[in-house]
């Protein structure tokens, strides 16, 4: 028997605040500020790494509090983004 | 020294990317496509799902799959990095959608237990990406890629030389590469089932039968590649197609994709060394009813404006009722080598054309293919996200 998996997304696309590790060449986010409520970062799911021109831009699926979420870092302006959001209903 | 190839094959790679990416849909069953499965996870083909089946059909047999459309640009960053470290493994990597032959010809040394190598290989790539993938070793392409296929998922194996005409001889035939629903269809009527049986048949009996195909299917049923491991067979037809984002009665974004969708047929069959004779254009409506045509033309052409004129003529004449369009595509077929098929090079405006398209080439080869946006293609700039392999389409296209 399949549990039924009811997720909605949206997509956000927004300028975030984020607080990031760095270590063992890796940056972590740990948690992020939006529209003045802090999430806490449970655990990242997955990164990847895409190129737009000659900037880098790093994406990490989060998970927060029971959602996840995706961020992504622009390294030509080191601007954080909020990307979508994945809730489950 | 015996030649080596290692077969790489990333398992269920769309839906294990978007698992990755929603760890709520690890363990159930994933569907990635829009009309059809593009790729499913492996909980889904319990429910006998499998890619390119209807997502109709898909609904029917398992009610309870997530459906997501997919984000080809998030897998193509996946793939990105899966090649990186294969290139680490070895200096020869042939890469294609969700899998890659790498040629370990002067690797001997390094590998000595290439059984522990690739199995480190595999763990490095788990490590860094999350993806589980399947190896396959073997003394050709083909041993190497039945290899894989006989391991999945998440396996390894090893073929050895001596070891090849028994471990290909119980397969059915349509598993062997170059034997699709027609060829096996003839052959199962001739009471060959499987790849042991297809070897009691004559070279020229198999080439009696199926042409050129034939001698293929002779060679690759002992384990043989039928040409040098970076040489690119010509396809039989070659197309290119996609489902629009929102269904769309403009026809500039129309004609812009369609010009689109030319143009990358028109770089693969210059790639390939190749024309095409035949155009065959399909259309889909909001409301799923289709239309399709076709058009040769007088002499094989690789020009995208000669390929996009007939293909514009053609829609001219299907597209007539006033609905949205969800999806178009447009296949070339009768492919013959350049030499063979083109017209004479002394016309100066086909000279001219071919110039220009070879610059273009190079440029879209060396900054990629967004580097340069020709004709109506120009129609999509602003409506479609772009990264540097083009234009990123709601579904991918795939060579036939």
């Amino acid at each position: 028997m399949v549990a039924v998996c009811k997720m909605r997304t949206e997509v956000i696309e927004e300028v975030v605040k984020v607080r990031a590790d760095f270590g063992s060449g890796e940056m972590t986010p740990v948690a992020f500020k939006r529209k003045g409520r802090i999430y806490c970062v449970d655990k990242v799911n997955t990164r990847w790494a895409d190129r737009e021109g000659q900037s880098v831009v790093y994406y990490f699926s989060v998970d927060c509090g029971g959602d996840t979420y995706e961020l992504s870092l622009r390294t030509q302006d080191m601007v954080w983004r909020l990307e979508r959001v994945v809730l489950e209903e | 020294m015996e030649r080596r190839i290692l077969h790489l094959d990333i398992d269920a790679f769309f839906a294990s990317v978007e698992q990755l990416r929603n760890p709520r849909l690890a363990g159930k069953p994933v569907i990635v496509g829009s009309g059809c499965i593009a790729s499913c996870s492996y909980e889904a083909r319990k429910f006998g799902l499998y890619a390119g089946q209807s997502l109709s059909e898909a609904r029917r047999l398992c009610p309870k799959a997530v459906i997501l459309e997919g984000n080809y640009f998030v897998y193509r960053c996946f793939t990105n990095r899966v090649w990186e470290i294969c290139r680490t493994f070895s200096p020869s990597v042939d890469t294609y959608l969700d899998d890659a032959y790498l040629d370990l010809k002067g690797t001997e040394n390094l590998y000595p237990d290439i059984l522990k190598s690739a199995a480190q290989l595999k763990d490095h790539i788990r490590r860094e990406t999350g993806l589980s993938v399947t190896v396959g070793i073997g003394q050709s392409r083909i041993v190497a890629r039945m290899a894989s296929k006989s391991a999945k998922p998440d396996g390894m194996r090893l073929v050895e030389p001596a070891e090849v005409l028994p471990f290909l001889a119980n397969f059915e035939v349509d598993k062997l590469p170059g034997v699709g629903h027609k060829t096996a269809e003839v052959l199962k009527r001739l009471n060959i089932h499987a790849v042991g049986e297809l070897r009691n048949l004559p070279r020229h009996g198999l080439e009696a039968l199926f042409g050129k195909l034939g001698l293929a299917i002779y060679d690759r049923c002992r384990g043989l590649d039928t040409m040098i491991t970076s040489k690119k067979e010509i396809p039989h037809s070659i197309s290119r197609e996609t489902t629009f984002h929102k269904e769309t009665t403009n026809r500039a974004e129309i004609e812009g994709m369609l010009c689109y969708l030319t143009e990358r047929i028109g770089y693969t069959l210059r790639q390939l060394g190749c024309a095409a004779k035949t155009i065959h254009l399909k259309i889909r409506y909001g409301d799923f009813e289709g239309e399709k045509a076709s058009e040769s033309l007088l002499e094989a052409t690789d020009i995208d404006n000669e390929i996009h004129r007939a293909a514009v003529g053609i829609l001219n004449r299907i597209y007539t009722r006033r609905v949205a369009l969800r999806h178009i595509g447009i296949t070339v077929s009768h492919i013959l080598p350049s030499e063979k098929g083109r017209r004479s090079l002394f016309e100066t405006g086909e000279e001219r054309a071919h110039r220009l398209l070879h610059a273009i080439d190079k440029i879209r080869g060396r900054f990629g293919f967004s580097a340069i946006t020709v004709g109506k293609a120009i129609n999509l700039l602003g409506n479609l996200k772009q990264d540097s392999y083009g234009y990123v389409l709601r579904t991918p296209s795939l060579t036939k």
